[in-house]
């Protein structure tokens, strides 16, 4: 039976500037399957683009974040999600696996069906991060994956 | 209950969207069959999208999306460090009018 996992990365948005970014090993091929993106600070009317993408390098991390098992007797996830990056990840161009248009207000949240998930192929450091492409300001981005494998 | 207005019969996904002005916003989403990308779905979107015969699905409007490697193609590909686009055997998209 599949795994499930919660990761979660917050940063401040801009030009490319990545929220979280889940990466695996050769060891399993995950599959994000809901992610949500919110704003904090002072509500105001900011626009942001954001993209989840396809990464190929993980970049430097400043912190990681260990995905949390849904299911408590779970083993440890082989995914790993990296945060605050000082060097972004190296995503692949014109690859945007979901791109929205958000108001810093607002809240969006998306899920897949079952066996439509958004999947990481099991490769080395391959992985998928949500990241700002352009922003009208710098409101903090929140962001939670939940993956299985 | 969903407030969905527009909904496909198989959906690939699922949106939701809480705005102050607009409320709350469900969308089904559509799944690019080439790149595993996802769309939102409603009036007029499969005139935008592209179809490919071949794989019998939606593909999204990228260059890269047009040649035909299927999704667990291109995994098995990168998986394996070949690249994806040597396995090309068609061309595979076009209008979805």
């Amino acid at each position: 039976m599949p795994r499930a996992y919660a990761s979660y990365g917050s940063a401040a948005s801009g030009t490319s500037k990545t929220a979280v970014n889940l990466f695996t090993t050769t060891a399993a091929r995950p599959w994000i399957y809901e992610f949500n993106i919110s704003f904090s600070g002072t509500p105001a009317d900011v626009a942001t683009i954001l993209s989840m993408r396809r990464s190929t390098a993980v970049g430097t991390e400043g912190s990681g974040y260990t995905p949390v098992a849904l299911d408590s007797a779970d083993p440890a996830a082989v995914a790993d999600a990296g945060v605050a990056h000082s060097v972004e990840p190296t995503y692949t161009a014109s690859v945007d696996l979901w791109r929205q248009s958000l108001n810093q207000r607002a809240t969006f949240r998306w899920v897949a069906s079952p066996g439509r998930e958004l999947i990481i192929p099991a490769t080395a450091n391959a992985g998928i991060g949500m990241q700002s492409i352009s922003s009208g300001a710098t409101p903090t981005m929140e962001c939670h994956f939940q993956h299985g494998e | 209950m969903s407030d969905l207005k527009h909904t496909r019969l198989k959906p690939a996904g699922w949106t939701q969207l809480c705005d102050p002005d607009l409320g709350v916003v469900e969308t089904d989403t559509v799944q690019c069959v080439h790149c595993g990308g996802h769309r939102s779905f409603g009036p007029g979107t499969s005139k935008t999208l592209r179809w490919c015969a071949r794989c019998n699905g939606f593909i999204c409007e990228k260059q890269g999306c047009l040649d035909c490697v299927p999704l667990e193609k291109w995994l098995d590909c990168v998986e394996r460090g070949v690249d994806p686009k040597t396995v090309t055997t068609v061309r595979g998209g076009w209008s979805g009018k």
